[in-house]
């Protein structure tokens, strides 16, 4: 050992010394930079000549906080449209909502029925039922406007998303560039934008040996690999109406697919049944199916409404070896209830729909929201004779052992023992407001100007008619017709009125599986729309309380990397002093050797 | 919550902005409680009550429309009642004022006297029509039109519109009830020792008829005979009855009253005396004689009487749907030998005024459930009252038939007699008239204890509503205060600390 051992010893404590303060200062500079990872430094390379320099990051909590960032995505957006979802339906405990609305109408019913031929009276009827009717329609339209907005926030988030693609795309190239000597600057950007990008939607990210990431869907469809970045496309439809509804068959969805085209493929990421997830994910499951399930909670109760004031049941008579029935005034969408015992002793119920439309035929047992029955599609519109021929042939699928026969406008069903016709009606829809007996068509569908029958031809007729529900004008024509099924029935009369109350408090009308209630498949109008806002009131606030413990879950996952990868001041400023320390010190082993050296000259 | 960085500085640092943003939202939440007073003014809010607080706000706002229109079907019954019993203490009183005085009056005082019911008839009659809160109460369910025609119309007909009034269907009924020879259409015959005097053919809807027989005679006989129709066969050929013996008779009149006639056997042939003659033939002419004289008074007079009031009932118990029935004439073309009645319809063309045009007394069914009224949830009451239901239709014929009667005779002892039985037939049916009536008021007021139960039951069970409905949705100003304080402390005391914790840095010790 010599002096210049000494001196070169202390040069080296002053280089590495001041390499060191230099990642001090970055990680001072860096503290607050998004996407900066803490940075230590680890002596230096082989050559003698640059720093090694590391991020210190700990990649499986970096995944785990992606995957958490793209949960959250998911749930932060739909939380944020919950306010204005709950804004549609109203406070519950004022009387400006549906539920008081419904409440109103039959109220005015009930006072009608006190002074059945009360002009007063009927014009309340009237002006309450069409307060129903614009309070369905405002409501539906509230959900649409909700769907539009989705509509444009998901153009907006694929747009974002494809430049966050090719802003990843660019980076790979960089860092493969910038070879084995990575640049810390490039890979926190890097990070920073998968980051930004699993807030969209839900990634997986494989690192190549070169330093480049693939990153693929959460169902593994290509994003990015290498330096080719698949590009996003998205058509919007904006604004949605109720029919508009996703469809994976290209050409027929009435909303914005989103499309992939990379490597001359094109794929519609949403045809799957996974979620996209992140915030893209959740808008799409808020078009498609959170409000659109809001949506056919409405048309339910528009429907069902409806219907329980206009249908007229129709029973059957009974003929040898079975029943039968007359299938007059039968509408599109109006049906027959048959239970029939077969050879075996069975009991089997079917449900015979008309639908006038060949191409929606043979009709799948989910056409009507009751589980139990059979449903069979009957085409009246070429007459009787094909009519008996439909149902026959439904029926001899079902191997049931039924003849059908119709005799003028009147369908028989008759079997031989063992076999049994046990019973059978119809619910007709009234078209007209007198001369059809009790039943009255308050309400018609604006898209046709006829009272709803719950036509399957072409588009369901359910679908939306919250939003088309209007009064009868030719009720509002002639309110009178409220206590007078006949025209000629005396003007105090309150037979139609206490019908009509009946049927409101007793109808059963459907609910659809679509509606996502779970109060079976019948329910009475003003209970169901009970049901309904209970029903939503529970989702906005299971929802709200999964983004809130989503939050939680990605605090904590934010804190572990926080403290593995984030930036200490008080660290780093230890680290400052002791480096400062060192350098003083090997500064004054410098300054000692060279006083050294003084005293050695003068000898 | 939209993620940028991740570098950030210390462990605790994510979490403080989202608890302080928490609290601040709570503390938001909290201080729309206190300005508004409820829970919440969203749907979600309200958390797992919104379904039972939608049912309560239905329930209330039911028993609101119940108080309600129990508030009007309460006064329509009080108005029904009221009028029920007004209408029955102005019979009663016009009974025992201008009726009665109608006994002891000459010719010219029953005249005025007649006028006078008339017009007492006007104010009886408006009863009929009178309004309720939901139209005219007494027209059974027709509530639209007032029931009942105007009183110098029904009485006198409708002259432009060529329709009779009552006035002209009593005339016609008295004629076709008293019969050509005016013996109220029997046949009285006699041969040699016999006399027989015959009801009218049965079926015959007019006249009088035997309805017994009794006789005192210790010789001869005077007996009913056992075919039919009813007939009186009065045989002397065994002898004469002594002086004193009597045969006395029964006779059936329209109205469903009867009355006696008495023949005894005396010297002349006189006020119900016969004179007993030296054989059996003669006797028996002496018998036809004077009971000829005497069913001619009976005639005149009961006859006569219930012949009105009978068609005055039959009139007021008719309607629109249902018109009085008229007279057909006889083969002669002649009232008096009548035998049937042909139904006035609007089809053939009415000639006959219908005073009442609400729903008929005579349709069948209970005349309350015309109106049925809910007073609560499947609760009603019937409140319907038929303006010709038996009541008024008594009453009215009984006060019609008395100021309508018109005795042509000049004879002021019969017309006395004619007066009298008018007047006391007439207050007779009056009394039933006003049970009749009673027993309407007593099945309108038993609704009306109904109604004011239900009431008292809608408004404690409306109360107990209310409070489970504010319970569900309304917080007190003292509950919100001390929760919003709390959560102020708790606010204050975070931001203390983390501004401490933030001020707290190796950089400032340097």
């Amino acid at each position: 050992m010599d002096l210049f051992g000494a001196l070169s010893n202390a040069f080296n404590g002053l280089n590495h010394t001041q390499d060191a303060l230099s990642v001090v200062s970055q990680n001072v500079a860096g503290a607050n930079q998004p996407g900066y990872v803490r940075r230590e430094y680890m002596g230096q390379n082989g050559n003698g000549l640059t720093s090694n320099v590391q991020r210190v990051l700990d990649s499986y909590v970096q995944k785990q906080l992606w995957s958490e960032t793209s949960a959250s995505g998911y749930t932060s957006i739909q939380a944020a449209y919950t306010k204005q979802l709950d804004g549609i339906y109203g406070d519950p405990s004022s009387t400006s909502q549906l539920s008081s609305s419904m409440d109103n109408f039959k109220n005015a019913l009930n006072t009608l029925q006190n002074n059945p031929s009360g002009n007063v009276e009927q014009s309340s009827v009237l002006s309450a039922a069409s307060d129903v009717a614009q309070k369905l329609g405002s409501m539906s339209n509230g959900l649409q406007n909700l769907r539009s907005n989705t509509e444009e926030a998901i153009s907006q988030s694929v747009t974002q998303a494809n430049t966050l693609l090719n802003q990843l795309a660019t980076l790979n190239s960089r860092i493969k560039a910038a070879g084995p000597q990575k640049n810390l600057d490039l890979l926190d950007n890097r990070d920073a934008t998968l980051s930004q990008l699993s807030n969209m939607m839900a990634i997986t990210v494989n690192e190549q040996p070169d330093g480049s990431v693939d990153i693929a869907t959460r169902n593994g469809t290509s994003l990015v690999t290498g330096l080719q970045a698949s590009s996003l496309a998205f058509d919007s439809h904006a604004p949605l109406s109720p029919t508009n509804l996703y469809s994976a068959v290209s050409g027929q969805s009435g909303v914005g697919s989103i499309t992939l085209s990379g490597n001359g493929a094109t794929i519609d990421l949403l045809s799957g049944d996974a979620s996209l997830g992140g915030q893209i994910g959740g808008l799409v499951d808020l078009r498609d199916k959170i409000l659109p399930s809001a949506q056919s909670q409405l048309d339910d109760i528009g429907a069902g409404l409806s219907l329980a004031l206009s249908n007229r049941s129709v029973s059957s008579s009974a003929v040898t070896g079975g029943l039968s029935l007359d299938t007059t005034g039968i509408q599109s969408g109006n049906r027959m209830a048959l239970t029939f015992t077969d050879n075996s002793g069975a009991v089997h119920k079917v449900t015979l729909v008309r639908v006038d439309d060949a191409s929606k035929l043979p009709l799948a047992d989910s056409a009507t929201a009751d589980p139990d029955d059979k449903v069979i599609g009957v085409r009246f519109s070429g007459g009787m004779a094909m009519a008996v021929s439909d149902i026959q042939a439904g029926l001899n699928a079902m191997g049931a052992g039924i003849n059908v026969s119709s005799t003028s406008n009147t369908v028989s069903f008759t079997a031989s023992s063992p076999a049994s016709v046990t019973s059978l009606s119809s619910s007709v829809t009234n078209m007209q407001i007198q001369g059809q007996g009790n039943a009255l068509p308050v309400f018609t569908d604006s898209a046709t100007g006829l009272p709803y029958t719950g036509s399957l031809d072409g588009t369901d007729q359910r679908i939306g008619i919250a939003a088309r529900l209007q009064i009868n004008p030719a009720l509002t024509a002639k309110p009178s017709a409220l206590a007078d099924a006949t025209g000629i029935a005396s003007s105090g009369d309150p037979t139609r009125v206490n019908a009509l109350v009946l049927q409101f408090n007793t109808h059963a009308i459907e609910v659809h599986p679509e509606s996502g209630l779970s109060v079976g498949s019948t329910s009475q109008v003003a209970t169901l729309v009970k049901q309904v806002y209970q029903s939503q009131a529970n989702m906005i606030n299971r929802l709200t309380a999964l983004d809130s413990s989503q939050s939680v879950v990605l605090s904590s996952i934010q804190s572990r990397f926080s403290q593995a990868s984030g930036v200490n001041m008080d660290q780093e400023l230890t680290n400052l002093t002791a480096l400062q320390n060192v350098y003083a010190a090997n500064a004054k082993v410098m300054t000692t050797v060279r006083e050294m050296f003084t005293v050695l000259m003068q000898m | 919550m939209s993620i940028s960085g991740t570098g950030l500085g210390r462990s605790w640092s994510g979490w403080v902005p989202q608890t302080l943003a928490k609290i601040h939202d709570d503390l938001n939440a909290k201080s729309v409680q206190l300005a508004t007073g409820k829970i919440s003014t969203t749907n979600s809010g309200l958390g797992g009550n919104v379904y039972q607080t939608l049912d309560l706000q239905s329930r209330l706002s039911a028993c609101d429309i119940y108080s309600q229109s129990n508030v009007s079907v309460g006064i329509d019954l009080t108005t029904s009642i009221n009028a029920v019993s007004a209408l029955s203490d102005a019979a009663n009183a016009t009974k025992t004022g201008p009726l009665a005085a109608i006994n002891s009056s000459d010719a010219a005082g029953r005249s005025s006297r007649q006028a006078q019911l008339k017009s007492l008839l006007t104010s009886h009659l408006g009863y009929v029509n009178t309004r309720g809160v939901n139209g005219y109460i007494f027209g059974g369910a027709n509530t639209a039109t007032p029931p009942a025609e105007d009183v110098d119309t029904l009485l006198n007909g409708d002259v432009s519109a060529g329709k009779d009034g009552l006035a002209k269907l009593v005339s016609e009924r008295q004629s076709a009830d008293l019969g050509s020879d005016g013996l109220g259409r029997m046949t009285l015959t006699g041969s040699g020792p016999q006399v027989s005097l015959s009801s009218p053919a049965n079926g015959l809807p007019f006249g009088m008829s035997i309805k017994s027989v009794s006789s005192t005679f210790s010789q001869g006989s005077a007996a009913l005979g056992s075919t039919l129709p009813p007939t009186m066969t009065a045989d002397f050929s065994a002898g004469a009855p002594h002086s004193g013996e009597t045969v006395t008779i029964i006779l059936n009149l329209p109205d469903g009253t009867s009355t006696p006639l008495v023949m005894t056997a005396g010297t002349s042939n006189a006020n119900g005396t016969f004179a007993i003659g030296a054989t059996g033939a003669d006797t028996a002419a002496n018998f036809q004689t004077a009971l000829t004289t005497a069913l001619k008074q009976v005639a005149n007079v009961q006859l006569f009487n219930a012949s009105a009031v009978k068609q005055a009932t039959d009139f007021f118990s008719s309607s629109t749907v249902n018109p009085p029935q008229r007279i057909l004439p006889g083969l002669d073309g002649s009232l008096t030998s009548a035998t049937a009645f042909f139904t006035d319809t609007q089809t053939n063309g009415t000639r006959t005024v219908a005073w009442y045009s609400g729903t008929d007394a005579n349709a069948g069914g209970d005349p309350r459930q015309d109106v049925s009224s809910f007073i609560g949830d499947g609760v009603s009451v019937g409140i319907g009252v038929r303006g010709n239901e038996k009541g008024f239709a008594e009453t009215y014929a009984a006060l019609a038939a008395a100021a309508v009667s018109i005795s042509s005779t000049t004879d002021e002892t019969l017309a006395n007699a004619q007066f009298s039985d008018l007047v006391s037939r007439s207050s007779a049916q009056v009394t039933t008239g006003h049970a009749d009536l009673q027993a309407i008021t007593a099945s309108l007021t038993s609704a009306q204890r109904a109604v004011k139960t239900e009431s008292s039951n809608q408004t404690s069970y409306k109360a107990l509503l209310q409070q489970a409905f504010d319970s569900k949705t309304s917080i007190t100003p003292e509950q919100a205060a001390t929760e919003l304080t709390a959560l102020q402390t708790q606010l204050q005391v975070a931001y203390q600390v983390t501004s401490r914790l933030m001020k707290m840095s190796l950089v400032d010790y340097l």
